[in-house]
């Protein structure tokens, strides 16, 4: 009970000092206005919709069966990669600290258990209001009894995930011996495995996919797939707490808590049960993760890749080209899964908000849609997904600044990397994306036209780019505690109102940029647009961005100084 | 010999706290100090500013007759800052860290050092480890292999031997020796008195960022009153309780 008792200090009094720290830091100005932004941020996007309710994004009724058989899909699915891939590590993840006071704490194993099964069923609480928040609001008129529903339907998946670990850990641990041992667990599964096929055989084939139609269309089907017996029995303990969260009223939902916390009982017990050694793999798990921790703090959360450098270096010669060298070492060997992930849905999303604004497709080749998002995409969103420059090397600051370079050539050479790739991608896009459209239609423009629009495209893309590039690193030089904040994936409100002041402030400053850059743009091809008609808008663009350019090199060259004043270590 | 490192009333503050006050002295070519003091005395402070990576308050510092202020990059040219936790780049190998530190100090028979240094560092077989790769103690020998390649006149090392095995510290200690007999001036800051005792000719003891004492063992006994066979830890002890008292 000690320890329990220890657990919950240990969970109450991190909290309690995140949020006393969190107050204090209010006396300073820019995080009270990052609070008041970060608050005004939750009311107008979360807290409304609670006290509002979600009537206006309710489906309807007819339609309820197919949103239940969703989710029943998708614990399904859950569950089975538990068994087939491991469980979730959450339920039983020790942090570092963990492991070095309470596996050394005179305590029984049991209550290690208890600790870790307790935490992860309260965590599961920000999951529950997460989902609530995204998918309930679209599913339910009643917020507080989906999150209940949801809350007690993600604790018993995160217990069975734990259970899963274990029985495998059993299995890998001790053989056909283990198998005997976590029998009563391997005739769950496979009755759970039956299901599944059972499902699948016994489904009726649903009515043709169209996507314009309303998913009550579905609903019957999806009813009779649910009442197929006996599957409705043997997903019982699955449906228990997604009907929970789906019930219309009190009334409705109370006589449903019962089974599902039967469920949530019965798998608390199953863990809690359970024979298993399971330190050795939690403490192995506690350094996997602080190892995945430091790798998200660094923008990536996969290994690194070997690869060779794109280029020899030499020597001697300009010290920005070394920085270059390793940042773009960093690129081909560091960028996560995740950050690809980001770029092409990015690109994917815009094409298909291209395709949807002119759905006739013969008129708007794919390619060339995707092509155009991608570079807008990579022009205006690049810079905050490549973050191979300052941003990235915050933590090195201290080896940076005992380099025999000035604080210019260091900001420069930094740049370098993230600006060089996004620029090689948007040329290579545009080329792909004017040269492809041949044959096509686009807007009555002739092939000849589309070619200076991508010239100038060319030009001023780049330009637009090396702007938010370089303001994004002047942010991290004279904010470095919020862009390091940014890079922790830190919550709460401060951490959103942060994030909202930067990516504002961002804006705002590009925006003065491009004003010099945009007279520009606009008197040159005033002037040229009578001699060279659509050919006057590279050379405009050529111009604007030289302004541009221009104004990127004064900021970098008085960001070295700031650079050198950075106070490293405080 | 001619001075490397001269450092005239240093002083750093962060905001209201003082961590040096008028710190004074000199390091000649071929002499090792050794940077002595209780935690929080503002040893790493006084390392970060003669490395330029922290920029002093006040005062003066001059690595190889350039001014650290007016002329960092020439400055800087002359020194290896080696701190006690070794900040490697996760996505470089062991030799790209030699590549890059060549191309920034401009080493051209970089490879021939390298591959000296490597094996030194009983590092040849890991050259193309990246980081993740290695333990804590040869993270440590990529950043001091990093610091020597280009052969600086004035070495700043921070708890250098932290994490190095027992052969580790006595190759580390016998190069140390190698390379201020060849004219390197070394600045070792540790808590390991012995090890201080062992290798540096000099010691400037700092508590609450002052200087306490300054010279050789012989005269800071002479200083401190104490007798012949007083070791450091002795005078260390003294001399830093001194200054709590004094503070109290």
């Amino acid at each position: 009970m000690n320890l329990l008792r220890a657990g919950a200090f240990i969970l109450l009094a991190s909290a309690r000092n995140r949020l006393l720290r969190q107050l204090r830091r209010l006396r300073q100005p820019r995080y009270l206005v990052a609070t008041v932004l970060g608050v005004l941020y939750f009311w107008a996007v979360v807290l409304r919709w609670l006290v509002t309710g979600f009537e206006s994004f309710r489906v309807s009724e007819a339609a309820r069966p197919v949103a239940v058989l969703a989710m029943v899909a998708i614990s399904l699915l859950t569950l089975g990669s538990s068994w087939l891939f491991g469980g979730d590590p959450g339920a039983l993840e020790f942090s570092e600290a963990e492991v070095q006071f309470l596996f050394t704490a005179p305590a029984r194993r049991r209550w290690l258990l208890h600790y870790k099964l307790v935490r992860s069923g309260v965590l599961t609480l920000f999951g529950a209001a997460a989902t609530t928040f995204f998918v309930g609001r679209r599913i339910t008129a009643h917020p507080i009894i989906f999150a209940f529903g949801t809350w007690i339907g993600y604790a018993t998946m995160a217990f069975h995930g734990a259970g899963a670990s274990l029985a495998r850990a059993s299995l890998a641990e001790q053989g056909l011996r283990g198998a005997r041992r976590q029998l009563a667990s391997f005739v769950v599964l496979a009755g759970f495995a039956v299901a599944i096929f059972w499902l699948v055989r016994s489904m009726d084939a649903p009515p043709d996919l169209d996507l314009t139609a309303s998913l009550s269309v579905y609903g019957p089907w999806a009813q009779r797939v649910l009442d197929t017996p006996p599957l409705d029995w043997i997903l019982w303990p699955v449906l228990a707490p997604i009907r929970m969260a789906m019930a219309q009223s009190a009334a409705e939902m109370l006589p449903l808590l019962p089974g599902a916390l039967l469920v949530l009982v019965a798998h608390y017990l199953w863990v809690l049960t359970s024979k298993v050694r399971f330190e050795e793999a939690s403490i192995e798990l506690a350094a996997q993760n602080a190892q995945w921790v430091k790798n998200w703090h660094k923008g990536r959360t996969s290994p690194l890749r070997r690869s060779r450098p794109l280029f020899r270096l030499a020597a001697s010669g300009r010290g920005e080209v070394a920085l270059l060298w390793k940042n773009l070492l960093a690129a081909s060997r560091g960028i996560s899964v995740r950050a690809w992930l980001l770029l092409l849905g990015g690109a994917a999303a815009i094409a298909l908000e291209l395709e949807l604004l002119d759905p006739d497709a013969a008129r708007f080749p794919v390619v060339t849609a995707v092509c155009a998002a991608g570079t807008l995409y990579l022009a205006l969103l690049g810079p905050q997904v490549l973050r191979i420059d300052l941003r990235q090397d915050l933590a090195h600051v201290e080896v940076l600044r005992a380099w025999p370079l000035s604080g210019a050539q260091i900001v420069r050479g930094e740049l370098l990397a993230p600006w060089l790739l996004l620029t090689a991608g948007q040329w290579l896009l545009l080329a792909l994306g004017t040269a492809l459209s041949s044959g096509h239609a686009i807007l009555h423009t002739s092939m000849s036209e589309r070619f200076a629009c991508a010239l100038a495209l060319g030009f001023l893309l780049p330009a637009i780019t090396a702007g938010s590039l370089v303001i994004q690193n002047l942010a991290a030089l004279l904010f470095p505690a919020w862009i390091s904040a940014e890079r922790r994936s830190t919550r709460g409100v401060e951490a959103v109102g942060q994030r909202l002041l930067i990516l504002f402030g961002n804006l705002l400053l590009l925006v003065i940029g491009l004003l010099p850059a945009t007279l520009v743009f606009s008197g040159v091809s005033v002037a040229l647009a009578t001699v060279l008609k659509v050919w006057a808008l590279p050379v405009a663009s050529a111009a604007g961005a030289a302004v541009l350019l221009w104004e990127a090199s004064l900021v970098v060259r008085k960001a070295g100084p700031a650079f050198e004043r950075l106070e490293v270590g405080r | 010999m001619g001075q490397v490192l001269e450092v005239e009333i240093l002083a750093k503050s962060y905001g209201e706290l003082r961590a040096v006050e008028g710190l004074s002295f000199s390091v000649a070519a071929g002499e090792i100090l050794g940077l002595v003091g209780p935690n929080g005395a503002g040893k790493t402070s006084t390392l970060r500013c003669l490395g330029g990576i922290l920029p002093a308050t006040s005062g003066a510092i001059r690595i190889a007759g350039h001014d650290l202020s007016a002329d960092p990059v020439r400055a800087k040219s002359a020194l290896a800052f080696l701190p006690d936790e070794p900040r490697l780049f996760d996505y470089l190998t062991v030799r790209e860290h030699l590549n890059l530190v060549a191309r920034l100090y401009g080493v051209e028979d970089w490879e021939r050092k390298a591959d000296a240094l490597l094996e030194e560092m009983e590092l040849a077989d890991r050259k193309d480890a990246l980081p993740s790769e290695l333990s804590r103690g040869m993270k440590q020998k990529v950043a001091i292999a990093s610091g020597l390649l280009h052969d600086p006149k004035l070495i700043l090392l921070d708890e250098p031997l932290t994490g190095l095995d027992p052969l580790g510290i006595r190759r580390m200690k016998a190069s140390l020796r190698q390379r201020a007999a060849a004219g390197a001036a070394i600045v070792l800051s540790s808590h390991l008195l012995p090890l201080v005792e062992e290798l540096c000719q000099r010691v400037l003891v700092i508590a609450k960022g002052q200087a306490r004492a300054l010279g050789t063992l012989a005269e800071i006994r002479v200083l401190s009153q104490r007798a012949e066979g007083a070791s450091l830890e002795e005078l260390f002890l003294e001399i830093t309780s001194e200054a709590r008292g004094s503070a109290a």
